[in-house]
């Protein structure tokens, strides 16, 4: 049988090299070993996530990297994550993730989300094309710590404005960071309507985050 | 400086060349009245600052010929450009597209999402598909009510188009896991593309053609992608292009292109518009013998949300870096120009090209630099 070690390397191993299958042995065997399903996740399969988003910050790797990669850790995610314990979401910092109305370029949002999540975030989804005011609605019923917004159109940024005045009017802002991303996004735009913050890409924006958040 | 003091100024250029003229005379190597310039894919901003939506500009005529009009009157744009958009082919190959009412259009469904349903796909009859028959009967009636005004037509890169048949994500992903039927679907796509050139060519003759990839940058695929599942296609498109109509294409791919400039010049493209986040100065050193430059001035920081000054500024930054290009030079902006770019911002850019690229000439710098 293969050490605690061993078996975590696999796991980070089979994300780093987009194997889907050996990441979903390795996660049965890990189990079977009666390892703690966290530990795994968190020093397996993040790891590997990890090194992945270091590679693509290199340029080693590139989105499709990044795409299969995350497959792979899903695939070990979905097989570990029903033997975590318990534990309620209010620990976690809670962030809302969406493309806004009009735009369904989600590629990049789903990178982000990814990233996200895999540092240890509480992301609730909304998916793309997303009604302004779903971001708000969601930011209040979760209370959510921070909200993330993209768009890959210049048609669509006005909307960015649109939530960080909604968030204004609902009393919400002092609470809520705001982030903001996309491809015709810059560190200009998100000043002039008064974001928290801009990040360039999904590893800018797991750094960003914990900036805003005050999170080691 | 106020509009007003703008509009003082520019009532004093005159303009002694239609575009064609110009073009034409620079690409014989002589002196022109000012740099060819152009605004990239303008038609939804165009239509916004003279008050219509991007729906009324694509379903009413009139609209459409307004915007056409006035564009030549006010901004001196005589071309026009009657292609197929992003994802036009997709939605001509039966992705469920949906057009916002003042908004660019997007994907809906995909209508390949599983390749066992290839076969159904067939190559697109321009004068038979629901969606790309109106557009080249809209091309016919735009030709007859302008005759003399120069009409151009694009399509899609063939990845480009792919994403708009097979969502991007799965597209990427077929590069690693099933790159035998990404490679029909790319084989497909620029079919249909050379099938709306002929359809073109048999209507209107020979005309200037362009293709749009904004998914074949560095930013989304590798360099190792690029030259599997995009350059074997770009050039098949490119030679096709040229069979159908005699000349090469140009295109405009956003993002970053650097590693890719001198693939793009072998492969024959004659011109290449480049986003604002590369250099025009670098691309002229790489590449500039061989493909005409445009570009570059940023869209969205400086066009939509600049002030008249800073768009001022950012195009004569671009005659500085790349007007001497040896195969040519066209001012342009760095990627599609946006809706909600004001007017004022559109005539700063025209002013500009006409001080700062005044008496310009293939290979040199303008009289507008030197002699300012």
């Amino acid at each position: 049988m293969s050490s605690k070690e061993e078996l975590l390397k696999r796991l980070s191993d089979g994300v780093v090299d987009m194997e889907e299958d050996d990441v979903a042995e390795a996660a049965k065997e890990y189990l079977e070993a009666g390892y703690p399903a966290f530990d795994g996740i968190m020093e397996g399969l993040v790891d590997g996530m990890n090194r992945a988003s270091q590679l693509y910050e290199e340029e080693e790797y590139f989105v499709t990297d990044v795409l299969l990669c995350s497959d792979a850790m899903y695939v070990g995610l979905d097989i570990l994550r029903p033997y975590l314990p318990e534990v309620s979401s209010d620990d976690k910092i809670t962030g809302v993730i969406g493309v806004v109305e009009g735009d369904t370029h989600d590629i990049g949002k789903n990178l982000v989300r990814i990233m996200l999540e895999t540092a240890g975030f509480h992301m609730i989804d909304l998916g793309r094309d997303v009604p302004l005011a779903k971001f708000v609605e969601t930011a209040k019923e979760e209370n959510a710590d921070f909200v993330c917004m993209s768009t890959l159109m210049t048609t669509t940024m006005g909307g960015m404005e649109t939530v960080i005045r909604l968030l204004e009017e609902e009393g919400l802002r002092d609470k809520v960071k705001v982030m903001i991303g996309g491809g015709p996004i810059s560190q200009k735009y998100a000043d002039k309507i008064g974001a928290d913050g801009y990040s360039q890409n999904a590893v800018e924006a797991v750094k960003l985050a914990k900036r805003l958040l005050n999170v080691a | 400086m106020e509009y007003e003091e703008l509009k003082r100024l520019m009532s004093e250029q005159k303009e002694e060349m239609t575009a064609a003229e110009r073009m034409k005379a620079y690409n014989a190597g002589e002196e022109v009245d000012y740099i060819p310039y152009t605004l990239q894919a303008p038609d939804p901003a165009m239509a916004d600052i003279f008050g219509f939506t991007t729906t009324q500009f694509a379903k009413d005529f009139e609209v459409k010929s307004e915007v056409i009009r006035r564009r030549k009157e006010e901004f001196g744009l005589d071309s026009f450009n009657v292609g197929l958009g992003l994802k036009t082919i997709g939605g001509a190959l039966g992705s469920k597209l949906r057009a916002p009412e003042h908004g660019i259009d997007y994907v809906e469904e995909h209508v390949l999402k599983d390749y066992a349903d290839f076969d159904r796909l067939e190559v697109t009859d321009p004068y038979k598909n629901p969606v790309l028959a109106p557009i080249l009967e809209s091309a016919k009636r735009l030709k007859d009510r302008f005759p003399d005004v120069s009409m151009t037509t694009s399509v899609a890169g063939p990845l480009s188009t792919a994403i708009a048949v097979r969502p991007v994500e799965m597209v990427l992903k077929d590069t690693v896991k099933n790159p035998e039927m990404l490679h029909k679907l790319l084989d497909l796509t620029v079919e249909c593309s050379l099938r709306w050139f002929e359809a073109f060519h048999r209507e209107f003759g020979p005309v200037g053609t362009n293709f749009s990839d904004p998914v074949t940058c560095m930013d989304v695929i590798s360099k190792k992608q690029f030259d599997k599942y995009s350059l074997p296609y770009i050039k098949k498109l490119i030679d096709g292009t040229e069979k159908i109509m005699g000349s090469r294409p140009g295109a405009h791919i956003c993002g970053k292109t650097s590693q890719i400039w001198s693939d793009l010049a072998d492969a024959g493209l004659f011109s290449f518009s480049i986003d604002n986040c590369e250099d025009l100065a670098v691309a002229k050193e790489a590449v500039g013998d061989r493909m005409r430059i445009a570009g570059n001035v940023p869209p969205v920081d400086v066009m939509k949300e600049g002030t008249i000054d800073e768009v001022i500024a950012s195009c004569k930054e671009c005659l500085e870096k790349c007007a001497d290009s040896p195969a040519g030079f066209i001012l342009n902006t760095g990627c599609q120009l946006p809706i909600g770019t004001p007017k004022a911002n559109v005539e700063a850019f025209i002013y500009a090209a006409r001080k700062y690229g005044r008496g310009a000439r293939i290979g040199k710098m303008p009289r507008g630099i030197t002699e300012s």
